[in-house]
């Protein structure tokens, strides 16, 4: 609607500088840059917005400048909708806009001329949300009835925004629409004007601004000013007169139009006076065309005199300051009446505008009105009320403002408002002045194209085709290229095809047999063909009609019709339309079958839409159009824009995706986004390629997988960085933390989260995915013991305090839990951030995160909430609950926490393995939780505090369980606790050794209880692991029978002998007896336990293998990359160092003088032949400990402790399984 | 850093007047009608007849005598110029070099004997002043000495500061800062504008030789040059000095300072002065630019430089070149190739196109 366009979104408040004395140049210098930013040509709206935040934290911007901050930020925020596709946010940009003019409005001390553009920029960006509803309204399947309320909704409000209240000549006191606004500033001007112009006229008569020939100029132009601005009024009323006649003369023609028809054609006296009225008419509408132009002129005129009395003002001003040598100080009295006449100047322009203001207000009421028509069924009562009183408004316009643009404007409107109306003969009369305008400028041109298309209408439905006179004929030949500032548009194409299809009618009703008119039907028909092929060529709208007419006239369209990058694109929309059409049945199609008969239908016109974009890119010079290359960018051929271009690439990257040219679609999705991130679509081919790029990496493997995921991540990365408040940049976020966590990256992590936007539409979503990720490295880097590979502690006190920020920050405030994965995702950083505050020893924060009414773990679990009904979320949850409910002492729910575990194992076969595991897994994160206590900072009183709580907590607690829970399982979980507690692995900092060994006591005692029901089935079934724990146990202990007895019960069944862990765990034990015999000075029971360790026992029917035949079962195994050669290696040097270890033991027993050297021999001997088969030794830590024993081998010997560096380089290794192990 | 004192300069130019003059008297009779134009806007019509690096003397219509300062003269034209000698200048002012040196063949060698010697001489000046402006690097050295002689010659032309000034930027040019010093120094002997002007430009050789402390201690030495209150041409040239010394403030790791003074000079410039606050805005965004997380508010700063105070075209083209990097930061690759498009072709000759040529053949 070009009314709208053309006063849309005025960019300035008007002439502010008047109203803002006091500014800074740093004020002024921003305010123009927001003016310039607002400039639809430059259109960076983003920047606008920017800049307007910095006013907001400028403590040095004037309160002016800030005052003005909602108002501009709403135009930006419209500008900025312009740009995005997605209705439902381009809504809410507007929604946004809306409310920051509302506030501007309702901010108090508005001024009035800034109430003008307020409530202008609120009217139009009204409408323009009402258009978007009708328009949404109209699309298949939505919800006509609301959506249609909503658009009512708007156009109402714009109204009320635009339409003024107040009536002629009554005060206007509050404003509040922009009429009234307009009407208020533009009464206080036309005072002051008129205040003006009398100071000047008592002014000029008395007092000369200077001498000589200039000042004898100025006043002779003030005389002609005076006379044009009179000759301009005349004229003005002349041609207001002359229209008045115009369309009092289209009157007489209806109603002798009626009398003639009323006597059915025959009565010649009414024919006649039909004849003598058109006459008539024409010749009005010719005075009234030449007596606007006539206005128009005096108009212009009378303005060129104004300003040359400005001119010669100011030449007189420096003539005299010329002739007087020097500036002319500012109060001399002839300055004095110079200001005035530029004060009056500078009013006069404001007047001028504000009137052209004003017209243009009520110009957007009438237009609005006509909006508000499309929110109703066509040709209903309410639709042809609103439209009939649209008519009205321009109407009054028109006839009120005959000689000014907007009045024409507006007549324009008026007469197409008729015809909507179907009342044919009063619209075309309404219209025939415009129609028949022939002046030669723009706005000629453009009024007249309209005015005839619309008549041409009306002539059509009515057959009356003798209405096309030679001078519409003539118009409607113009090649439009040539005419100033007209294009070939659509209302210029129904306005050449309509007219060729009035001169096939004219030819029509001509008998070709007649000789004398065989010209002049020759020439109708030539016309008729010239505009028919002219319009089929522009290949838009009437094309296909043009062409039906053209071929009719007998000539062949498509071969003159010339071909463009327009005519291809145009192709390629048609062919998007068909395949968009043949979708449409999807929307509400759940049968399979039709499902997928669809689909079969659509994508041959899916490719034949690619292959049409495809050509058109082409054309326009584009060597490869799937490929992301731009090299070709910047020499388009054709008619081509770049514009153009991008928005071919972005329906191809959807259409590609669409075909599983996935690769294809990912380029071009990233060549959108590399480069022409700003281009319309680009956002959602950034989510195509995205979405293409995940598609390669599943459904490919090996490189082509990490090929596609690390392209993935680099465009996600981009994308999240260019958009990062959109949902797009979300979504890329979402993608990147998925590829940080699987990739276990606590730095990219941490990396991602920084640079994830505050107004991240998903920030939630990745601040718990990051978090809980982040904590999970944090133990994991905790556990790692090889401190080539562990990170600094520093570092990981870094990860765990963005964890923390991480998961308070997307935690806080939540009232309610999110619905969907966003919930599940909110319940596992609650459960993350309980242990976070656990690892913090801050139990009050722990127990009211786990607790917490809408997404504490504890409070889901029990409430049976559906997202702990899966996964390992709360079996994760119960175990974490019933550990922080021991350490708090909270016993009761610690028991509510165990039988909620127990019920969630179930029964059967499975469910105690399953409770079993639960246990252990809790208990490994218990140990893990004092180990991290035992650290460095084990001494400290704090640190030990805390552990003792802890161990404290849960004595108290398996106490309690152990004397009242007779179940399996809780004893069962009491002994693996106590076990846990008492193992001095890594706790032994923190644990102290009387109590560790009072925990593995009471294991022993649990375990040794469920024994003895071994009756039970379901004790007899755990009785294997429950023996070898105990062994376990026992040798902590240092209680080695009792060890010895459970390993040898565990080892009696031949089928568990082969077990190649216990086994190791049966010579360790060995050997460990040994050294305690040793130590106690039993020799020959060292020698015994010793030479059993390293070369096994046999008692049948327990069978321990020892280290030597350890090392010959795994050395088979040893080649591979597997866990399980891994493993053997592993066991295979660790075993033959261990057989060695005993040999030197053995031979520093006292009493085996003569088996020494013989014994230190064989270990140097399996210490060398290893090395020399394998000399890596296994590793370094097995390397240093080979090298440590035979150093010590060699002393023993007498010799020098050289070590492995002392023997000879080994060969080349031999195949491992080869290797021959004495 | 030298296209703080090319854009100076221009500015300068609009305050020092414009045109050689040959003679240092003329016989009144002899001289037909010349126009000065000063720089409060006075058309001032008469005879030239005496002209000096300080300023002309031109006797108007009413007989009487009028003497402008040289740093008061917006333009002189000389009566019976050619078009394409003023359209040179012009050029030559708003430093397209390139544009001077072509314009100023359009007039034929036949039609320069034929000049009046005033004319030619000023068609002289604007000639070597051009060329040595616009000089590859081949040619910069013969240029340089032609310009060198011509001021030589030409000691008591009202040319001889401007001149200087474009001497010292040459010199600067091809490293020989000594050399450069030497003819800045040169504007010392000039009305106390220039003397501040001096300092303010032998500062900058300093910053451009990255001696920040130096130049700072210059820059503020300048500023404190005593000059009279009302002495308008002055108190601007110093504001420029104050500028000169917040850009080195950026440029030495002491940005927030930096930013600090460049936004007192902006609050507290008139608003009309568009040509210091050009200057401003630049050494603003250079200083944000110099930290953290302050992109943005640069971009902000070299966008008020583009699209409001655009009239100076070295500023802008210093404004189009941080935007091209900031552009290209903030992932609008676009609008950097907008930025890029118009920089080289509407400002080819600055040295920040040649900056933006460069870096894109390097890459």
């Amino acid at each position: 609607m070009r009314i709208l366009a053309c006063v849309l979104w005025v960019p300035l408040f008007l002439a502010t500088a008047t109203i803002v004395r006091a500014e800074t140049a740093a004020d002024i210098a921003t305010r123009n840059l927001l003016d310039a930013l607002e400039d639809k040509d430059k259109g960076m709206p983003d920047v606008s917005l920017m800049v307007l935040e910095q006013v907001l934290a400028d403590p040095t911007a004037s309160p002016e400048l800030k005052k003005e901050v909602p108002f501009r930020r709403a135009a930006a925020l419209v500008a900025a909708s312009r740009a995005e596709l997605d209705s439902k946010k381009r809504a809410a940009v507007l929604d946004n806009a809306q409310q920051s003019l509302d506030a501007f409005l309702s901010s108090g001390g508005v001024s009035d001329r800034q109430a003008i553009s307020a409530y202008t920029q609120k009217g139009n960006l009204l409408i323009e949300r009402g258009r978007s509803k009708a328009d949404q309204a109209n699309r298949p399947g939505s919800d006509v009835k609301a959506l249609r309320a909503e658009a009512l909704k708007f156009f109402d409000e714009a109204i009320k925004s635009l339409e003024g209240t107040a009536k002629p000549g009554q005060e206007i006191k509050a404003v509040t629409n922009a009429e009234d606004a307009v009407i208020k500033v533009l009464r206080e001007v036309t005072e002051n004007v008129k205040e003006l112009n009398a100071a000047i006229d008592q002014g000029a008569a008395s007092q000369p601004i200077g001498g000589g020939g200039a000042n004898a100029s100025r006043e002779a132009a003030i005389r002609t000013a005076g006379t044009k601005a009179r000759a301009a009024r005349d004229a003005t009323a002349a041609a207001t007169a002359a229209q008045q006649a115009a369309a009092q003369a289209a009157a007489n023609v209806n109603a002798a139009n009626a009398a003639a028809k009323a006597g059915g054609g025959k009565n010649k006296a009414a024919n006649q006076a039909v004849t003598l009225a058109t006459a008539a008419q024409v010749e009005a509408n010719k005075v009234a065309a030449a007596k606007v132009a006539a206005a128009q002129t005096a108009a212009a005129e009378a303005e060129a005199a104004k300003k040359a009395v400005v001119e010669a003002t100011a030449a007189a001003k420096a003539n005299n300051a010329a002739n007087a040598g020097e500036k002319q100080p500012e109060a001399k009295p002839g300055r004095s009446k110079a200001q005035l006449q530029k004060d009056l100047e500078a009013l006069t322009e404001d007047q001028e505008a504000l009137q052209a203001k004003l017209i243009q207000t009520r110009l957007m009421t009438a237009a609005a009105l006509f909006e508000k028509a499309k929110a109703y069924d066509a040709k209903s009562k309410e639709w042809t009320d609103v439209v009939t009183k649209s008519a009205e408004k321009f109407k009054e316009i028109a006839d009120k403002y005959p000689a000014k643009g907007g009045g024409l404007y507006a007549r324009y409107y008026e007469g197409r408002n008729y015809a909507l109306l179907e009342k044919h003969d009063l619209a075309f009369n309404t219209l025939s002045y415009l129609a028949s305008l022939d002046q030669k400028m723009p706005l000629a041109y453009f009024l007249r194209s309209r005015a005839l298309n619309t008549t041409l209408e009306c002539f059509i439905a009515l057959k009356k085709y003798d209405g096309l006179d030679d001078s519409g004929r003539t118009f409607a030949l113009e090649d439009v290229a040539r005419l100033q500032g007209a294009k070939l548009d659509s209302d210029w194409l129904g306005l050449k095809y309509r007219a060729a299809v009035i001169l096939d009618a004219q030819a029509a009703a001509i008998d070709p047999k007649d000789a004398k008119s065989k010209a002049e039907r020759s020439r109708l028909l030539t016309d008729a063909k010239k505009l028919a092929v002219e319009v089929a060529k522009a290949n838009l709208d009437f094309s296909n009609e043009a062409r039906a007419l053209a071929a009719k006239l007998g000539k062949e369209v498509t071969d003159t019709t010339e071909q463009t990058f327009a005519t291809f694109m145009d192709e390629a929309n048609l062919a998007l339309g068909t395949m968009q059409g043949l979708l449409v049945p999807l929307k509400s199609e759940n049968d399979p079958a039709k499902i997928a008969e669809i689909k079969a239908a659509v994508a041959p016109a899916r490719q034949e839409t690619i292959a049409k974009l495809a050509e058109a890119m082409k054309f326009a010079g584009i060597t490869d159009p799937f490929a992301a290359d731009s090299a070709s960018d910047d020499a388009l051929k054709s008619d081509a824009t770049i514009e153009q271009i991008n928005h071919a690439r972005y329906l191809m990257t959807y259409l590609l995706y669409e075909s599983q040219r996935f690769e294809e679609s990912a380029a071009l999705g990233r060549l959108l986004v590399d480069r022409y991130p700003r281009a319309k679509g680009s956002t959602v081919a950034a989510k195509v390629a995205m979405s293409a790029l995940q598609q390669l990496s599943q459904k490919s493997e090996g490189p082509a997988r990490d090929e596609a995921r690390a392209k993935l991540n680099e465009l996600a990365t981009n994308v999240m960085r260019i958009w990062p408040d959109d949902t797009v940049g979300a979504d890329a976020a979402s993608i990147v933390i998925s590829a940080a966590v699987a990739a276990r990256d606590p730095a990219a992590m941490v990396a991602i989260l920084d640079k994830t936007s505050p107004s991240s539409p998903r920030r939630n979503e990745i601040l718990l995915r990051a978090g809980s990720a982040l904590y999970r490295e944090v133990q994991d880097a905790r556990r790692n013991t090889d401190a080539a590979t562990r990170p600094a502690d520093a570092v990981i006190d870094g990860w765990k305090k963005r964890a923390r920020e991480a998961l308070d920050e997307a935690l806080a405030g939540a009232t309610t839990l999110p619905e969907g994965p966003l919930g599940t995702l909110t319940a596992a950083g609650a459960l993350s951030r309980v242990q976070v505050a656990m690892d913090d020893d801050d139990m009050a924060k722990a127990l009211a995160i786990l607790e917490q009414p809408a997404y504490g773990p504890w409070t889901l679990v029990t409430a049976n909430n559906p997202i702990m009904q899966q996964g390992s979320l709360a079996e994760a949850s119960l175990t974490l609950a019933l550990r922080l409910f021991i350490q708090a002492e909270k016993f009761d729910q610690a028991q509510e926490a165990m039988d909620a575990l127990e019920k969630m194992a179930g029964t059967g076969e499975e469910a105690s393995a399953k409770l079993t595991s639960m246990y252990l897994n809790m208990g490994r994160d218990l140990q893990s939780q004092l180990e991290q206590l035992g650290g460095p900072s084990a001494n400290d009183p704090k640190v030990r505090a805390q552990a003792q709580k802890i161990l404290g907590g849960f004595e108290k607690f398996l106490d309690r369980v152990a004397s009242r829970d007779t179940k399996i399982s809780s004893q069962f979980w009491v002994a693996t606790t106590y076990h846990t507690l008492g193992s001095g692995q890594g706790t032994g900092a923190i644990v102290p050794k009387d109590k560790a060994a009072r925990y593995l006591e009471r294991s022993a005692a649990v375990y040794g209880k469920l024994i003895g029901n071994v009756d039970d089935p379901e004790v007899a079934k755990f009785e294997p692991s429950i023996r070898l724990r105990m062994a376990s146990i026992y040798q902590e202990l240092r209680q080695w029978d009792e060890a010895q007895k459970q390993m040898d019960w565990f080892l009696s069944d031949k089928k568990r002998q082969n077990s190649l862990e216990t086994q190791i765990q049966a010579a360790k034990l060995l050997q460990a007896a040994a050294a305690d015999a040793a130590t106690n000075g039993d020799a020959a029971k060292a020698d015994t336990l010793y030479r059993e360790a390293a070369g096994g026992r046999k008692a049948e029917p327990v069978i321990i293998w020892g280290w030597g035949a350890i090392a010959n079962k795994v050395s088979r195994r040893l080649t591979g990359d597997g866990e399980q050669a891994r493993q053997a290696r592993d066991a295979f040097f660790s075993a033959r160092v261990k057989a060695a270890e005993c040999l030197l033991a053995r031979a520093r027993l006292p009493g085996k003088e003569k088996e020494k050297m013989s014994r230190l021999g064989t270990a140097e001997t399996i210490i060398t032949m290893t090395y020399q088969a394998y000399p890596d030794l296994g590793g370094p830590e097995s390397f240093a400990a080979y090298d440590n024993l035979l150093k010590q081998v060699q002393q023993e010997k007498g010799g020098e402790p050289k070590g492995l560096a002392g023997l000879k380089a080994p060969a080349a290794p031999p195949p491992p399984a080869a290797a021959k192990v004495p | 850093m030298s296209i703080q004192i090319r854009v100076g300069f221009c500015q300068l130019l609009s305050r020092l007047g414009l045109l050689a003059v040959a003679f240092l008297t003329f016989q009144a009779e002899s001289l037909a009608q010349d126009l000065a134009v000063t720089t409060d806007g006075l058309r001032l019509k008469g005879t030239l007849v005496s002209v000096s690096p300080d300023g002309i003397d031109l006797e108007q219509e009413n007989g009487q005598s009028r003497k402008v300062s040289i740093v008061d003269l917006e333009e002189l034209f000389f009566d019976g110029e050619p078009e394409s000698l003023a359209g040179a200048r012009r050029l030559l002012h708003r430093r397209d070099a390139t544009g001077a040196a072509e314009e100023l063949l359009k007039i034929e060698e036949e039609e320069v004997r034929q000049l009046d010697p005033r004319v030619r001489e000023e068609y002289e000046f604007v000639r070597v002043a051009a060329n040595a402006v616009a000089a590859e690097p081949g040619a910069i050295a013969a240029w340089e000495k032609q310009l060198a002689d011509f001021l030589q010659k030409n000691a008591r032309s009202h040319r001889f500061y401007y001149g200087s000034e474009i001497l010292g930027d040459v010199r600067a040019r091809q490293g020989n800062f000594t050399g450069a010093d030497e003819a800045y120094r040169n504007l010392d002997r000039g009305p106390p504008a220039l003397r501040v002007r001096s300092a303010s430009t032998r500062a900058s050789l300093l910053m451009r030789q990255g001696k920040f402390p130096e130049a700072i201690t210059e820059f503020t030495a300048a500023e404190k040059i005593e000059t009279d209150p009302e002495d308008a041409a002055s108190s601007h040239q110093k504001l420029e000095a104050t500028l000169g010394r917040a850009r080195c403030l950026g440029l030495s790791g002491n940005a927030a300072d930096g930013i600090s003074v460049a936004q007192q000079v902006i609050r507290d410039a008139e608003p009309q002065d568009k040509e210091l606050l050009a200057l401003a805005f630049n050494a603003l965004g250079t200083c944000q630019r110099g930290l953290t997380g302050k992109n943005q508010d640069a971009l902000i700063s070299f966008l008020t430089v583009d699209l409001v105070y655009n009239s100076v075209p070295e500023a802008r083209a210093e404004a189009l070149y941080n935007l091209i990097e900031l552009w290209n930061a903030a992932n609008q690759p676009e609008r950097a190739r907008e930025a890029t498009q118009f920089l080289i072709t509407t400002y080819p000759h600055t040295p920040w196109a040649a900056k933006v040529a460069g870096a894109g053949k390097a890459s």
